[in-house]
């Protein structure tokens, strides 16, 4: 019985975990400082 | 000069209108497209387009913005005919299939451009521009939001699923397309998109310019085909982000750059572009837009046609 409890806790746990990276993606930490800016003419010699 | 341009859809009105602001004197003869179409895109341009267009022999350069298959089955008698060439195909198998004439290209004494378009061509540019800021690359990362019309949003469709080629660890590797879901940042209005591996050209276009990478893949916003199909938007904003890692003075670093437009107006501006650098002379063969030798003469230009190549700063 144990076992089953186990087993359910776990498939639980995935689907939960699952479910949190399906909405927040994976691997893609947001940046936390800094920001896009236009290439200068310069840079692009 | 006059260039011939087969195909009169989204890409192809695009690329006339770039190409009659390139040159007062250039003229743009519409080789395909039905009589109502073409007197469309006449009626909004001006002189500068012919509209009953004639032989492609009449032409310097011929831009194909038609569907892939066609633009490899048109491109033999376009060599045959002694005219360059600028494909915006950019579908792996089109890509290859394109290649494939390389000896022809030689043969003929022209040059065919492969890949002009947002994606593989702006993110080759993109990707061989910031190569230049290394001392040696190890990684390329690309990552693709948005496409133009119709056929190119079907074709993003099939690049999500089956199998996609990228370098890992050195070596060509399958992947899934369709896996590796990431949360990419692309420049704004765009923004934050979930991403997927996608049998995209981008990494055999790149791998051409810069050879020999550990890490080198593509990754693509997934299209939402129940809502482009219900409401099919024309040409709605797009992205693309190059993520470039290597070593520079002595240290790893990283150099991050993208650019948001229409994927169509990308794609038109950068066919343009590369129609004079042919008639003033590059190599004969068959080429990415980014082993023409020009590639900051490009960006400058994709510049002053108001897109923005922009650089992400930590």
């Amino acid at each position: 019985m144990s076992g089953w409890r186990r087993a359910s806790v776990a498939v639980s746990l995935a689907a939960l975990a699952g479910v949190v990276l399906r909405i927040r993606g994976i691997g893609g930490a947001p940046p936390q400082s800094g920001g896009w800016r236009e290439l200068s003419g310069d840079e692009m010699r | 000069m006059q260039v011939g341009l087969v195909g009169t859809g989204i890409v192809g009105l695009n690329v006339a209108r770039e190409l009659c602001g390139l040159d007062s004197s250039l003229r743009v003869a519409l080789l395909s497209g039905t009589p109502a179409r073409r007197e469309t895109i006449a009626g909004a341009l001006g002189t500068q387009v012919i509209e009953q267009g004639g032989e492609a022999e009449a032409c310097d350069v011929v831009v194909l913005a038609t569907p892939d298959d066609q633009q490899v089955a048109r491109l033999p008698g376009l060599l045959a005919a002694g005219v360059h060439v600028v494909c915006t195909a950019d579908a792996p198998l089109s890509i290859d299939q394109l290649l494939a004439f390389q000896d022809d290209a030689i043969d003929a004494r022209r040059s065919v451009v492969i890949g002009a378009a947002m994606s593989p061509g702006v993110t080759s540019l993109l990707a061989a521009h910031a190569a230049t800021l290394f001392d040696r690359v190890t990684e390329i990362d690309i990552a693709v939001s948005g496409t133009a019309g119709p056929a190119c949003r079907a074709r993003r469709r099939n690049a999500m699923s089956g199998s996609t080629m990228e370098r890992r660890d050195g070596d060509w590797a399958e992947a899934r397309s369709g896996s590796s879901r990431e949360l990419v940042w692309f420049p704004d209005p765009v923004g934050a998109q979930e991403c997927e591996k996608a049998s995209l050209s981008d990494p055999r276009v790149i791998d051409r310019v810069v050879p020999d990478l550990a890490q080198l893949t593509v990754r693509a916003v997934r299209t939402d085909a129940k809502r482009t199909l219900r409401h099919p938007p024309t040409d709605p904003l797009g992205a693309v982000r190059v993520e470039v890692r290597g070593m520079r003075d002595g240290g790893s670093a990283t150099t991050v750059y993208g650019m948001v437009d229409r994927p169509g107006a990308v794609t038109g501006a950068l066919a343009a572009a590369i129609v004079p650098l042919l008639v003033e002379g590059t190599p004969a063969g068959v080429m990415g837009p980014a082993e023409l030798g020009q590639t900051t003469r490009l960006l400058r230009w994709l510049k002053s046609r108001g897109l923005k190549p922009a650089t992400f700063e930590p």
